[in-house]
Parts: structure tokens; C-alpha cells; sequence
């Protein structure tokens, strides 16, 4: 390897980036070279000029922005995405060519009956207004419906559509799809509707995220979770001890310890305890139980077991330090 | 491919846009992190960060799952930042003002500057510094711009950059060469 080439290779050699064998290369040629061994030092100080500059931090709050706003840019996207086009994508892949203009038709046919039921006729979906919030609630959920009966309202987009039936000579179609109508809630996080929609979207939200920000919300509202709608409770126990998100599961204990500790509670915290597999997890829950009104855990032969289990045998020295000390606490 | 991965590209191929993010935030801290670094200018990193996960979305059924999802994505984000310049440029003619207040605005919203403690006349050499790194880099060709970006602020690996160029790691390492010696250059004063 002669000596320009490997004047070439000594910023990736610094990189540490280079094979073996290039390497070993580079090392022999520098034991012998002092204008190269020169170079090195040179490219040495040059970069540590440059990580010696303040470094750049996308920070969360950057993060959120940019989140938000491509969120936004894709509720844009979608709405682009209309009914005739994905009606007409499926077509062109289903249909041999002769038969797609007589489907083309008949569709467009559909997607006017379904337009004009959009404008002027509204039911299936109901939305009322109780104390200034608009609430949503099905009345009906056919599977299965006429073109005369009307099947569409504004904004519902289509999905998971199968075609039943195709008569040629009439142009007459027949398909099922799902129907997903995007929907707007508003409303105090007290408000019983309200907290069902969130106790809904804690345990079927498949976005950690919104499971986030929707148990952060709850978790906020300190005492008033007391009478929480008991869909709440149990959402959020459910996240305790099965959400896949250490986060989530985090801010659902914050929430339920802002209830009255009760034998649900209880036995959700000691589950994460004993079989959550963050270490953060498993002190939360004993920081938790510190929480607790003393007499309860005085008299409580399954937060005593727990503890005393977590002294002996967590794998995590702060686990077991923790949960001694609230032991001695209890023992005192 | 993680299975979980592939779950989630098939929801979001069907137009969950919750498998969708749950998806990308798995990689959007990095494009944006890359972007910022390569822009140095928060409002652009999230115009590129925009673009880079919209051409994701609307790529998403033409991506082939025998891939790395994660190389697609930043092979995307690297092709995003190599037109930043072009589209900067036509920005440019549309309204020379509005480039004045992007490159005034520059690193100061959003993007927080991270350094220990140093005297005046050091923070004072920093900002020349930087001014001047900011200068040679721009210089560069976008190439070995993205090329020097991804190599030494973000640390990849020069296959894992080849892959996200989708050229050879012989053309990495020659651009990578030339990009250090032409910054060596500008900024041979400083070292």
C-alpha cells in the first residue's frame, strides 16, 4: 500500500472504521513514517477542534413539535385520499380492463348516493350536545346495508373493502367495507363520557403515545380521580400490569395511587412488585405502598410477604434496600 | 425485521396511522437529530423531518419487507437533506427577506445549545468557530456534507452509510476523505 493511500485512509483509521486488515496496514506504515505520523496528530487536534465546539440537542420539546405538525400534515394526506380513489385502486386491481368501466359507473353511481346521503341525511352515527360537549354514540352498526338505505356521512373513510357480487350486464356491484368515521371529543377530563372514551383508549390504543398522555392526563388530576368512572380504574390497572410501555405503566400507578387504596389497587401494585420486570418499576411500586395510610400496611399479611419476598431475593440491590427500609418502617 | 415491526407496517399499510407512529418514533428522534445537525436550523431539521416521514407514509406500500425498515427510513432522510439545498435555493427566489430571517433564526428556537461553562473570550472563539465549521460545511458538496454529518456527529459505520446513499462504501470513504480535507482547510487556523 503505497504512502498516498494511506494518508487517505488515516481519517477513517481515526474513525476506527477500517478492516483488520487495512488496519494492520496503516499501523506498520505509521511506524515507519514520521510525515505520516505528523498527519495523524494533525487530524487528532483537528477533530478534537471540532468536538470541543458545543454540541447540538434536538431537545423534547423540538421532538413534540415536529410531531405534531406531521401529525397534522398526515390527517391532510389522508383526507386526499378519497373514497373514488381507493374504490377506484381496487378496481383496477380486481376488475379485468373490460369490466372497469362499467364498475367505474357504477361506483361513481355509489359514491354520488353516498355523497348526497353525506349532505342531507344523517343517521348510524349521532352527535348530540350535553352540557356543551358533543357526544358521539352509535345507534347502529350494520354490517351490511342497501344503496338505498345510505351507508356514508361526511369524512368516513373506507377500509377493508371485499366485493360480493359483480352482474356484468346491469353494472350492478355489491361490496362490504368497514366504515371508520373520524370523530372529535372535547370535554372535561372529570366528565363521565369522557373518561370512557380515555379508559378506552388506554387499553385498545395501539400508539404508546396517546396511552401516554391519556393515563398522564387522569394521573394529573390528583384527588378528583376519586370518583372516577370505575372504566377508568380498571383501564388503568390493566395498563399497570400489562401495557408493554414502562412509561405508561409508570403514570397509571401515579393515577392509582391518587384513588383510594382498595384490594383492586392493591393487588395491582403488589403484581408489579413481584413480576414487573423494570427494577424502576418494582421501586415505584414500594415507593407507592410507603404512600399508603400505615395502619393498612401494619395489617396487611400480603404487602408484608411481598416486601420481605423483595428483600430476600430481588435481583436489584436498590429493589431490596428499598423494600427493607419500608420494612423497618412498618416494623418500628 | 423485528415481527412487531412488520405488525406494524401491515396496520399502517392499511391506514392505521397509530401503528404509523408507533412505527416511526422509533427512529424520528435520529432523523430529526440528523437533520438539525446537517440544516443547523431547527424550523428546516423539522421541515426535513415533515418530508422525510410523509414520503415514508406514502412509500410505505411499495416498501418491501425483506429490507431494514430503518435503512429505508434513513436512506430517505439522507436524500431529504442531499435536495435541502436545491429547495433552499429556490426559496431563495421566491423571497430573499424570508432566507434573511432563517438564517438569522438559525439554531434558536427548539434547538438548544449544550456546553459546559467557558469564559468570555472562549465563548467568544466558539461562535467564530462555529460560524466558520458552519461556513467550510456548507461549502462542502451535499454529499460530503451528509456523508461527514452521519460519520462524525452521528458515528454510523461507513456500510451502514453506504447503505443509506445506496452507493458503494469505496465512494463513501473517498467523499469522506475529501470532506475532511477541504474543512481541514477552511479552518486550518484553528488547528
Amino acid at each position: 500500500m503505497n504512502h498516498k493511500h494511506i494518508k487517505e485512509l488515516l481519517p477513517i483509521f481515526l474513525y476506527g472504521d477500517l478492516s483488520p486488515d487495512e488496519t494492520a496496514e496503516v499501523r506498520q506504515h505509521l511506524e515507519t513514517c514520521t510525515e505520516c505520523r505528523g498527519e495523524l496528530e494533525s487530524l487528532k487536534a483537528f477533530n478534537a477542534v471540532l468536538s470541543g465546539l458545543p454540541a447540538v440537542e434536538v431537545t423534547g420539546e423540538l421532538l413534540n413539535e415536529a410531531r405534531q405538525e406531521l401529525r397534522a400534515a398526515l390527517r391532510r394526506e389522508t383526507v386526499k385520499q378519497s373514497l373514488w380513489e381507493r374504490v377506484a385502486e381496487r378496481a383496477g386491481k380486481i376488475f379485468a380492463p373490460r369490466y372497469r368501466f362499467a364498475f367505474s359507473a357504477a361506483a361513481m353511481l355509489l359514491a354520488g348516493v353516498g355523497i348526497g346521503y353525506a349532505i342531507f341525511y344523517r343517521t348510524g352515527f349521532e352527535q348530540t350536545k350535553q352540557n356543551g360537549m358533543p357526544l358521539v354514540s352509535e345507534t347502529s352498526q350494520n354490517s351490511r346495508q342497501s344503496v338505498n338505505g345510505g351507508f356514508l356521512r361526511g369524512g368516513t373513510r373506507t377500509d377493508n373493502l371485499h366485493f360480493l357480487n359483480l352482474d356484468p350486464q346491469s353494472g350492478e356491484v355489491e361490496f362490504t367495507f368497514d366504515a371508520v368515521t373520524p370523530m372529535r371529543v372535547k370535554g372535561n377530563v372529570n366528565d363521565e363520557q369522557v373518561q370512557k372514551v380515555m379508559a378506552h383508549a388506554i387499553v385498545n390504543s395501539d400508539n404508546p403515545g396517546v396511552r401516554l398522555k391519556t393515563v398522564s392526563a387522569l394521573a394529573e388530576q390528583g384527588e378528583q380521580l376519586r370518583d372516577a368512572d370505575p372504566a377508568v380504574k380498571s383501564a388503568l390497572i390493566t395498563a399497570l400490569k400489562t401495557d408493554g410501555n414502562p412509561g405508561v405503566r409508570s403514570e397509571a400507578l401515579r393515577a392509582l395511587m391518587q384513588m383510594p387504596f382498595d384490594k383492586e389497587i392493591k393487588e395491582a401494585v403488589l403484581f408489579v412488585l413481584l413480576h414487573d420486570k423494570n427494577s424502576g418499576m418494582r421501586v415505584a411500586a414500594i415507593n407507592s405502598l410507603e404512600l399508603t395510610s400505615h395502619e393498612k400496611r401494619m395489617s396487611d399479611a400480603d404487602i408484608l410477604r411481598a416486601l420481605k419476598k423483595k428483600v430476600q431475593s430481588d435481583d436489584t440491590n436498590y429493589v431490596r434496600l428499598q423494600a427493607r427500609t419500608v420494612l423497618q418502617e412498618v416494623s418500628q | 425485521m423485528a415481527p412487531h415491526e412488520i405488525e406494524l407496517i401491515e396496520k399502517a399499510r392499511s391506514g392505521d396511522t397509530g401503528a404509523f407512529e408507533a412505527l416511526v418514533y422509533q427512529y424520528d428522534k435520529q432523523v430529526l437529530t440528523i437533520a438539525a445537525r446537517y440544516v443547523n436550523s431547527s424550523d428546516d431539521a423539522k421541515d426535513i423531518y415533515q418530508e422525510v416521514f410523509l414520503r415514508v407514509y406514502k412509500g410505505l406500500k411499495k416498501f418491501q419487507l425483506r429490507s431494514e425498515f430503518s435503512t429505508w427510513i434513513f436512506r430517505i432522510a439522507t436524500n431529504v437533506c442531499l435536495s435541502y439545498h436545491s429547495r433552499r435555493k429556490r426559496r431563495a427566489h421566491v423571497s430573499l427577506d424570508q432566507e434573511q430571517e432563517v438564517s438569522d433564526g438559525e439554531a434558536s428556537h427548539g434547538v438548544e445549545i449544550v456546553s459546559e461553562e467557558h469564559s468570555p473570550h472562549q465563548q467568544t472563539v466558539n461562535a467564530e468557530l462555529s460560524a466558520r465549521v458552519e461556513e467550510a460545511m456548507d461549502a462542502l458538496s451535499p454529499q460530503q456534507k451528509i456523508i461527514f454529518t452521519l460519520k462524525h456527529y452521528q458515528g454510523y459505520k461507513l456500510n451502514e452509510i453506504a447503505l443509506m446513499l445506496k452507493c458503494s462504501e469505496g465512494t463513501v470513504k473517498k467523499q469522506l476523505f475529501t470532506a475532511v480535507r477541504r474543512l481541514r482547510e477552511a479552518l486550518k487556523e484553528f488547528a
